[in-house]
């Protein structure tokens, strides 16, 4: 209730003061979470982070563009002081998954909706009605997030220590020399070159070709194995979108949103194919696990770790090499689930091909802008990452078969039999040539995607 | 791709290749049958311990038996009787329909050639001259220093390798499924050791990103 009786509210510099300290805790909250989601032990915890994590970072934009509009007049900014950055760093710095929840759901949510009502109860509700009607849209969904986070089953934590060590931070929060929303994240804490996973889950072998399925769109259990790589892919690469987000805090703004925003897409499209294998009788987990889109795209020999050529490459390959071939497939793929009387399949391809798209258009805008926006040599370093990539993982594969004989066979058989069901033919990887445009592909993109034999153009139009 | 990278990446991985191959075949590292990860290669960094329990049940495709015993023989017998190698390289389906091999053993029988005999005793006995010094002191197993199992195993890896396809986009083609997935599995489930070789930098490599921030 705005009480409108009062004879005094906060001035715009109040209400910027409070607004940027709500976006820079939003902010650092997507920085937190985007750092973790790799880390944590079980699925449905993952996908709470990706799907929070762009919530806070698009809450995070909302009230920028808010602060800046009570600063632009003045040309004032807006700042924080160290000390909040100082008790959020502190929060990343949690030991175990479960110290961490606690301290996002316990300990700084209620404090982060405080001081959301806080901002309603004090700012004047005609002069900053725009805040206000932001603020109001956010507390619900805040209040679900925070149910959401206090139910995850990440383990449990003496948190009395911990606690009393947050508080004291907190109460210092206004204390320290003033930073700036646009540059005020800490570093990143550490590397996670492999995807945590729950114990006792059990892998593809590196080198191997994973899971065969012969039929993917007949066989029930094919189907299943199917989409249960699938859910992998989603997973792995919601972790790696969020990574790249957190290890390079220093990209601009608009980056972060699309990274994001794609960590988001990929926890919806988990839950989408979860739906689809659980119409099916299939759990993840039922079939061996793979990380390799998360572990083998996360470093590379050629670049310095935690670098910009490192992101590059990433991007490169996640986004606009494997990610484009989805945009193609996608379409294929549709076709041929309605055929086979599969429309809740297609359905949700039909989603996801959405958002494919705009997760290629997003690797190559980043791409291109670490390149000097040089389309060119977008491909150039395409070429040179995807060459490193394909012998690193030849050279895997070449080990693999060298040590496992007989499962080599056993993929040699599952291979033949796939052959012989498509009748000796390859199988069939056409160009979406629109995708690929509506994605920002240009002509020697897309002439680099055919040449490399990924993908047909039949209508050959380059 | 491009000739530039052709040359010069690839030419590093064909040698890392033979790197892994041999760090890890033939230096006598425990083979690594289960796919399964180690505790330890699977957890987050250090501080994030705390997992639960879930025990998630292994279906892993069975399709065939898919023993290479009888590979492995026609390889051992072919490295003493020259005149079976000649018929193997020349007529290998018939060498197939008299060693009972059932129709993928004879694809990967068809892919055996003369070159490749010689290449897998050179290599062989290369390994085994670099073992032998330490054999006794690192209490190696007999068969580490076979020249002979080394070979065979040699052949018929290889020509599984052939017959299957070994590029990155023979990989992307053995399934009709999901071609945006990777092809060939790169995660740290597998051997550490394997895993720091495959990363050994390549001799020569350039480090330096210009224009490009440094690690944390």
């Amino acid at each position: 209730m705005i009480a409108r009786h009062r004879a005094a509210f906060w001035s715009p510099a109040q209400a910027a003061a409070s607004l940027v300290q709500l976006a820079y805790l939003e902010r650092s909250l997507a920085h937190i979470l985007a750092g973790w989601a790799v880390k944590l032990p079980v699925f449905h915890a993952k996908l709470a982070f990706g799907l929070q994590m762009h919530r806070s970072m698009e809450r995070a934009t909302y009230l920028r563009g808010r602060v800046n509009g009570l600063c632009h007049a003045i040309a004032g900014e807006a700042t924080v002081a160290a000390g909040l950055r100082t008790v959020l760093e502190r929060i990343d710095r949690a030991q175990t998954p479960a110290e961490l929840v606690a301290a996002i759901y316990r300990f700084l949510y209620p404090r982060l909706i405080a001081l959301y009502q806080t901002h309603l109860r004090e700012t004047d509700p005609d002069g900053d009605r725009a805040s206000i009607e932001l603020i109001r849209s956010f507390l619900p969904a805040m209040d679900e997030e925070r149910r959401g986070g206090l139910s995850l089953a990440v383990g449990r934590a003496d948190t009395r220590a911990w606690f009393r060590e947050l508080e004291e931070l907190w109460n210092g929060r206004s204390d320290g020399e003033p930073i700036s929303l646009a540059d005020g994240l800490w570093s990143p804490l550490d590397r996670v070159p492999g995807a945590v996973r729950p114990v006792g889950s059990r892998f593809s072998a590196s080198g191997s070709l994973g899971l065969l399925p012969v039929d993917p769109v007949h066989d029930p259990r094919d189907i299943g194995i199917f989409l249960h790589k699938e859910l992998d892919e989603e997973y792995t690469t919601l972790e790696l979108m969020a990574r790249n987000s957190y290890e390079h805090p220093d990209m601009p703004w608009a980056f972060h949103r699309d990274m994001a925003r794609q960590a988001s897409d990929e926890a919806r499209h988990a839950i989408m194919i979860e739906r689809l294998m659980a119409a099916r009788g299939v759990r993840h987990g039922d079939f061996t696990l793979t990380t390799a889109s998360y572990d083998g795209i996360y470093e590379f020999e050629l670049c310095e770790p935690g670098s910009r050529k490192e992101l590059l490459w990433r991007m490169l390959i996640r986004q606009t090499f494997m990610e484009g071939l989805a945009v193609d497939n996608l379409v294929y793929e549709i076709g041929r689930r309605r055929s086979a009387g599969q429309p809740d399949i297609a359905m949700v391809f039909e989603y996801i091909l959405r958002d494919e798209v705009f997760h290629a258009q997003s690797g190559l805008r980043w791409s291109r802008e670490l390149l000097g926006s040089d389309p060119q040599a977008v491909v150039q370093a395409r070429d040179e990452a995807l060459s490193y990539f394909t012998a690193r993982a030849e050279a895997a594969r070449e080990y693999f078969v060298m040590e496992n004989l007989d499962a080599a066979m056993n993929e040699l058989a599952a291979i033949e039999a796939g052959k012989e069901r498509r009748g000796g033919k390859l199988p069939e990887r056409p160009l979406n040539r629109t995708g690929r445009v509506q994605a920002g592909y240009t002509d020697d993109d897309i002439r680099q995607i055919v040449s490399w034999g990924y993908a047909t153009d039949d209508k050959g139009r380059l | 791709m491009t000739k530039i990278s052709e040359l010069s990446l690839r030419k590093a991985f064909l040698l890392l290749t033979t790197a892994v191959a041999a760090v890890g075949v033939f230096v006598g590292l425990p083979v690594k049958k289960a796919v399964a990860a180690t505790e330890n290669s699977r957890m987050a960094p250090a501080g994030v311990v705390n997992q639960p329990t879930a025990q998630l049940l292994v279906v892993q495709p069975e399709r065939i038996n898919p023993s290479t015993v009888g590979l492995l023989k026609v390889a051992d017998e072919a490295l003493s009787n020259d005149a079976l190698a000649e018929q193997i390289f020349s007529n290998p389906d018939a060498v197939a329909s008299r060693y009972h091999l059932s129709k993928n053993e004879t694809l990967v029988l068809r892919q055996m050639t003369r070159e490749q005999f010689q290449v897998a005793r050179d290599d062989a006995a290369r390994v085994v001259a670099t073992r032998q010094p330490y054999a006794r002191s690192m209490h190696m197993p007999a068969f580490a220093t076979n020249a002979r199992l080394i070979t065979e195993r040699m052949v018929v890896g290889r020509a599984i390798l052939a017959a299957v396809g070994r590029s990155y986009l023979n990989a992307a083609n053995a399934h009709d499924c999901c071609p945006w997935n990777k092809a060939i599995e790169l995660g740290l489930s597998g051997d550490p050791a394997f895993y720091n070789a495959v990363f050994v930098r390549p001799a020569g490599a350039n480090m330096a990103q210009p224009g490009m921030t440094g690690p944390q």
